[in-house]
């Protein structure tokens, strides 16, 4: 039985007074100018006449909202609400394009002597934009929902916008890295397409297989050895057990950096220098290290399982294959997609031990050298286009693992 | 009997001029990313040109700005055959890597300017090949902004563009564009035992390091990478310090209004002085840990004669040092290596400035470009030759 | 029966230290496995298991040729490191100067390395030739039967079945991190630089010079190394505590009762974590260049006359790395606290708000204190990780801004970052090493303290 929620009253007729002083802000001055008489101030409405197009929106909204809030004080009902949370948010958003597009709207209106800058803005644009928050604030809490949205609304848009300016870019046409505009004038397809095309110089198709195939293989070993690694020392007891774990915790600390090129001279000695063979070592011998989430999996498989195997002739062998792998898919495809991720964003190993050979890189390294001094005006789209490429295969494996991603984290530390 | 042996020996000589051909020669070359196609051409010419040998000829992307870093990480890894700045000679010959050029020697001096091959030398052993006489810099502009009077001195540039609402380019924390400004009074050098000597912290310094202040202080200062001034020249940049290679790009942008010159005069202690530059040659290497030392060298001369060079220019606009192309019309012709030779008067030899040079020149730069006036110019310039001296 | 009496002659023979064991292998062995010692597998052999000794044996010969045949001339220099620098000599046939190579120091030392690493596992395989002749001899005494090959592999998949399992793992550690690691921190003794670089040149053992250097004696670097240390401290507490803060923040505000639509919420997070590390930031750096988007959106609006410069200005720029560490690292520790902290019981927060607490109080009074003591463990690796947090620093601002009292360093740069454009950019191998052990050493010893205090380690057995 679901108990239906009340409106709080109180709250809608605040959230009408809040909504009517915002409309009423529009007439309050909004752009400051020195003037020949001295200082002179005109008010949203007086400036709706010069730039039509930039405030009409906000007038609209702001003249909806205040009516939308007229008839919730007289007939409180849950939609109306609704129409005013949406109408409310409106406003925020052409209250928001008001200020960001002050600059044109005082060039327009000729008013400004000097160049513009935000100082010119006067107390109308802030005021209008507390309250129409306070507003929407309170007209959520009227309806016993959470404000919570408001905020996230924000952070979501600052955390997606830079990813969606990466693929808008994606599609510029016009080469170059820094623009004077952020909108693309033109789109196309073209970044992708030469991508593939055009490999003389950048081999980005070549490159993309390079990592696959690396990839994959990667992937195979790191689970492998996770799986034999995790399951020795969650279920076996042997002496050196203790040692050898402490021994993989403290190896791990060392800045892999520092290493880096020995692990260089240590391939070339044995011929392996610059083949993708040598990045699956590396990547797998790397990945191994990373056994105790498994490790923490395997904890909680109960013991009770394998005992009873063991009792009725089961070797140790058999526990591993028939009992313990068939209950750890979970941690099998965590392991597998991690280690399958990592060589498609390392750009500092790739590039020790590829070194000159650009027909051996990874996407990760070719992107990054992409962006060099000497590329980047000429590369800059087809980076983010390539950027595109390696990220939409990425995501859509992190979002399947993601809930084992947390688990493997915070692994058995914090399953208490 | 002794026909039998001398057919014996025949035979062997056949034999081995057989094994010899059948040899594969591989050598691996470094160039810019820019540079390759063109330097597939030359390895083409060059196996047409030498048909008894077989050739197996690679290439890697290494620019020569890089070549030194990246021969350092593994000299065994690296190309045969290189192309390098000539600022990195010395910490290439004391890291040993450089074969030093004794084929053909006399003929190569003789091709290339003297400058050029100073520049490849140490004392009177020649270690590299010239390749071009073209890594330095100067001063591009918009004509229609700036007059031919405002363009001498930085002051007027800046004047000019401001009055425009336009900027002035110039990557001041790149120690090698920001030596311009000491170099017009100062110097540096190597003492007795090849290390660095500095005076940029003189009187001189001090007022160049001013100028850099006021410079970079100024509302129409412009830094950046390269392609901020190929992006903007034109549209938001009316004056920009480069070099040759973005002559084809900045004249593109600027069209009728395209123009280069001489670095401007700057202001030290109220009195003009003209800036200096760098005068940079590029130049091959042959790698000391070549397995084909001979073959190495036939192909680095190869790839710097003059037929190659004059092809150089056309491809990709580079300056000659051979002699013979330099002077070739349409090398004469060419606005920016005039502007080149123009500066080249005020300009220095970039090969005694060593490794140690770049990073606390650059480190100046980038405090001066923040606007970071914690400490006094004098004490930041002290720092700094003391780690370029170091 | 047979099993227990194996069972605790392993029990004693743990308790009895590896000389005492061999010692007695000695005492108590008959001929055949006394020459054991010298010939490996000959008491086996003697006892007709023929696979197994010859194994044996096909090891020791592999060895020993090895150790003659290839590392010995490595080997015998790693006192000096070599001697001989390569030579050049003219050859008047060819006209050109022919090199001669000389001692490649690089190469001793880690072929030296190798082989004692090897020598450690011959010294182990010896051990278990003893133990297998021993036994072997033992079994004969009582009459028992010798077992065959196949049931000696048969114990590997099942009472040494650890054996067969971390072989290949181990092997895999041991050259691409143990080997490459006892190799970089000899490196910090010797004076393996740009001026000394093979095969050009010779490196030699410097003791502790590079310490020296860094710690107090060169003041330059010493300066850089102290400020970049108390950066890279400042940098790891502000970057973990901030995200870590935000995070749950965040985490608690998508998991409030009444929020809808949680799941495509927390996707919107997921998918800008999900985008590979090294393109957000690259981009990142892009947007806030000093004439990228973000200050040129600025300028358009009219907030700003003067490019704001977020990554070459030094405060600026540590202002910025943090920001934008917040905003990569956020969507994870979103992700990381959403689990944990719908675990924590209902009641705590029942009581607390009839006892009308504010929502502020209940969480600095009941979540943060839970969610501290649930994850400590995550917070140290947390605060590890970005000690060495290359990526966020590299990317962003190359460590600069460059400033002229650093050595090859710049405002932003922490220790690995240092560290890095000292080994690619300045082949100062040494230096870096030196570096390498210091970060080593702060965060082994943060994390093995923690380890060891927190529960994870003595939770292990609760499980089972």
């Amino acid at each position: 039985m679901k108990k239906k929620q009340t409106l709080r009253l109180n709250l809608v007729s605040l959230a009408m007074i809040a909504t009517l002083l915002m409309a009423a802000s529009l007439l309050l001055p909004w752009l400051n100018t020195l003037q020949m008489e001295g200082q002179k101030s005109y008010s949203a409405v007086q400036l709706l006449s010069a730039s039509f197009l930039k405030l009409l929106p906000l007038v609209i909204a702001a003249a909806a909202s205040a009516a939308v809030a007229i008839l919730a004080v007289l007939r409180p009902r849950k939609g109306l609400l609704i129409v005013l949370a949406a109408a409310l948010a409106a406003s925020v958003l052409a209250g928001v394009y008001a200020l960001l597009t002050a600059k044109e709207t005082a060039d327009a209106t000729g008013l400004l002597a000097q160049p513009f800058m935000v100082r010119d803005l006067s107390l109308g644009i802030w005021v209008f934009l507390g309250l129409a928050i306070v507003a929407l604030f309170l007209t959520l809490s009227a309806m016993r929902e959470p404000t919570e949205y408001i905020i996230l609304t924000v952070m979501a848009s600052v955390w997606l916008l830079p990813i969606i300016w990466l693929v808008l870019t994606a599609f510029r046409q016009e080469p170059g890295a820094y623009t004077t505009y952020l909108l693309p004038k033109n789109y196309t397809a073209d970044n992708f397409t030469r991508l593939f095309t055009e490999t003389s110089q950048f081999n980005f198709p070549r490159w993309y297989m390079n990592t696959l195939v690396v990839a994959i293989f990667t992937c195979a070993l790191t689970t492998i050895m996770v799986l034999m690694i995790s399951y020795t020392f969650s279920r076996l007891r042997f002496p050196a057990r203790k040692a050898l774990m402490n021994i993989g915790l403290i190896l791990g600390m060392f800045p892999g950096f520092m290493s880096m090129i020995a692990v260089y001279h240590i391939l070339k000695a044995i011929g392996l220098a610059k083949s993708l063979i040598s990045l699956v070592l590396v990547y797998s011998g790397g990945g191994a290290m990373g056994y105790f989430v498994a490790k923490g999996f395997f904890d909680t498989i109960p013991r009770s399982l394998d005992e009873a195997a063991t009792i009725d002739g089961a070797s140790r062998n058999t526990v591993f294959w028939k009992i313990i792998l068939p209950s750890s898919q979970p941690i099998i495809v965590y392991t597998a997609i991690t280690a399958f991720i990592a060589p498609w964003v390392d750009f500092i190993f790739v590039s020790v031990i590829m070194k000159d050979d650009y027909q051996n890189y990874t996407v990760a390294l070719g992107l990054y050298r992409m962006l060099e001094r000497e590329h980047i005006y000429e590369y800059f789209t087809r980076f983010c286009a390539g950027a595109v490429l390696v990220a939409i295969p990425i995501t859509l494996l992190f979002i399947k693992i993601q809930k084992f991603y947390v688990e493997g984290v915070t692994g058995g530390a914090v399953k208490g | 009997m002794k026909k039998l042996l001398s057919l014996a020996l025949a035979l062997c000589m056949i034999l081995s001029v057989g094994s010899a051909l059948a040899e594969t020669v591989a050598l691996k070359v470094w160039g810019s990313q820019e540079d390759q196609a063109m330097l597939q051409e030359m390895a083409e010419s060059f196996k047409a040109a030498n048909p008894d040998k077989t050739y197996d000829i690679t290439f890697g992307v290494v620019g020569e700005p890089d070549a030194k870093t990246k021969y350092l990480e593994d000299p065994e890894a690296a190309a045969d055959v290189f192309a390098f700045a000539n600022d990195q000679l010395y910490d290439l010959l004391s890291a040993d890597a450089l074969y030093e050029v004794t084929l053909n020697k006399d003929a190569i001096i003789a091709a290339n300017v003297a400058g050029s091959i100073e520049a490849a030398s140490n004392g009177d052993h020649l270690y590299a090949y010239p390749m071009t006489a073209d890594n330095g810099y100067f001063l591009y502009y918009d004509k229609s902004v700036i007059s031919e009077e405002q363009v001498k001195t930085l002051d007027g540039i800046l004047e000019a563009a401001n009055a425009a609402g336009k900027k002035v380019f110039m990557d001041v924390s790149n120690g090698w564009y920001i030596a311009s400004f000491f170099l017009a009074n100062g110097k540096l050098g190597l003492d007795e035992n090849g290390k660095q000597t500095s005076d940029f912290n003189n009187e001189a310094g001090v007022a160049a390091g001013e100028a850099i202040k006021a410079f970079t202080a100024h509302e129409a200062f412009l830094t950046g990478d390269d392609a901020i001034l190929t992006g903007g020249m034109g549209d938001t940049i009316a004056a920009g310090v480069s070099g040759t290679w973005n002559a084809d790009a900045i004249k593109e942008k600027l069209g009728d209004n395209y123009a280069a010159t001489k670095l401007p005069t700057y202001t030290a202690n109220g009195e003009q002085v003209q800036m200096g530059s760098f005068a940079g040659f590029k130049l091959v290497g042959v790698n000391t840990m070549t397995q084909y030392p001979e073959d190495a060298m036939a192909l680095a001369e190869w790839l710097t004669n003059e037929e190659n060079q004059l092809k150089r220019f056309e491809m990709r606009a580079m300056g000659p040092s051979n002699i013979n192309v330099a002077a070739s019309e349409a090398v004469q012709a060419n606005e920016a290596l005039a502007a080149l030779a123009l500066q080249a008067q005020y300009a220095v030899s970039q090969k005694d400035v060593l490794g140690n040079y770049w990073s606390p020149a650059e480190a100046f730069g980038t405090t001066m470009e923040a606007k970071d006036y914690a400490k006094d110019v004098k004490t930041l310039l002290d720092e700094m030759v003391a780690q370029i001296t170091q | 029966m047979s099993g227990i009496t194996v069972e605790q002659r392993g029990k004693s023979r743990n308790r009895e230290g590896g000389l005492q064991e061999i010692a007695r292998i000695w005492r108590q062995g008959d001929a055949a496995t006394r020459t054991s010692f010298l010939v490996m597998g000959f008491g086996c052999l003697k006892r007709k298991q023929y696979i197994k000794g010859l194994l044996f044996l096909a090891a020791q010969v592999l060895f020993l040729l090895y150790m003659a045949g290839f590392a010995w001339p490595y080997l015998s220099k790693v006192n000096t490191l070599g001697t001989e620098a390569m030579r050049r000599e003219w050859s008047e046939a060819r006209q050109i100067f022919v090199r001669t190579p000389g001692d490649n120091s690089m190469l001793i030392l880690l072929f030296s390395v190798m082989s004692l690493l090897l020598a450690i596992a011959f010294i182990m395989l010896w051990r278990a030739n003893l133990r297998a002749c021993y036994k072997a001899q033992v079994n004969e005494e009582k009459g028992l039967k010798q077992p065959g090959f196949m049931e000696d592999v048969k114990t590997l998949l099942d009472e040494k079945y650890h054996v067969s399992l971390l072989t290949l793992p181990s092997l895999m550690v041991v050259a691409f991190t143990v080997l490459p690691i006892i190799f970089m921190i000899l490196i910090a003794f010797t004076n393996f630089d740009a001026d000394h670089q093979p095969p050009g040149k010779l490196f030699g053992w410097v003791g502790l010079q590079n310490f020296t250097d860094v710690f107090w004696s060169d003041p330059l670097k010493a300066g850089t190394f102290g400020k970049i240390l108390g950066w890279t401290m400042v940098w790891a507490v502000f970057a973990t505590f901030t995200n870590y803060l935000f995070g749950m923040i965040v985490a608690l505000m998508i998991n409030k009762k009444g929020v809808r639509l949680k799941k495509m919420w927390r996707t919107i997070f997921v998918i800008t974590i999900a985008v590979p590390q090294f393109v957000s930031l690259m981009l990142m750096s892009q947007i806030l260049h000093d004439q990228g988007p973000l200050n040129m959106l600025l300028k358009k609006w009219g907030f700003i006359s003067q490019n704001i410069p977020f990554l070459t200005n030094a405060t600026y720029a540590r202002i910025t790395v943090i920001i934008v560490n917040i905003w990569v690292g956020i969507p994870y520790t979103m992700l990381i606290t959403s689990g944990i902290l719908m675990n924590i019981p209902a009641d705590l927060y029942e009581s607390a708000s009839i006892d009308g607490a504010s929502p502020a109080r209940m969480f600095f009074s009941i979540t943060l204190p839970y969610m501290l003591f649930v994850t400590t463990p995550y917070l140290i690796t947390a605060f590890v990780g970005n000690i060495n947090n290359f990526n966020v620093i590299f990317l962003l601002t190359k460590g600069g801004p460059l400033v002229t009292d650093y050595y090859q360093a710049g405002k932003t740069d922490l220790l690995v970052t240092w560290l890095y454009k000292l080994t690619v950019d300045k082949q100062n191998y040494s230096l870096a090493s030196t570096i390498g052990i210091f970060v080593f050493l702060i965060c082994a010893s943060l994390s093995l303290v923690v380890y060891n205090l927190s529960g994870s380690s003595r939770k292990e057995e609760e499980f089972q």
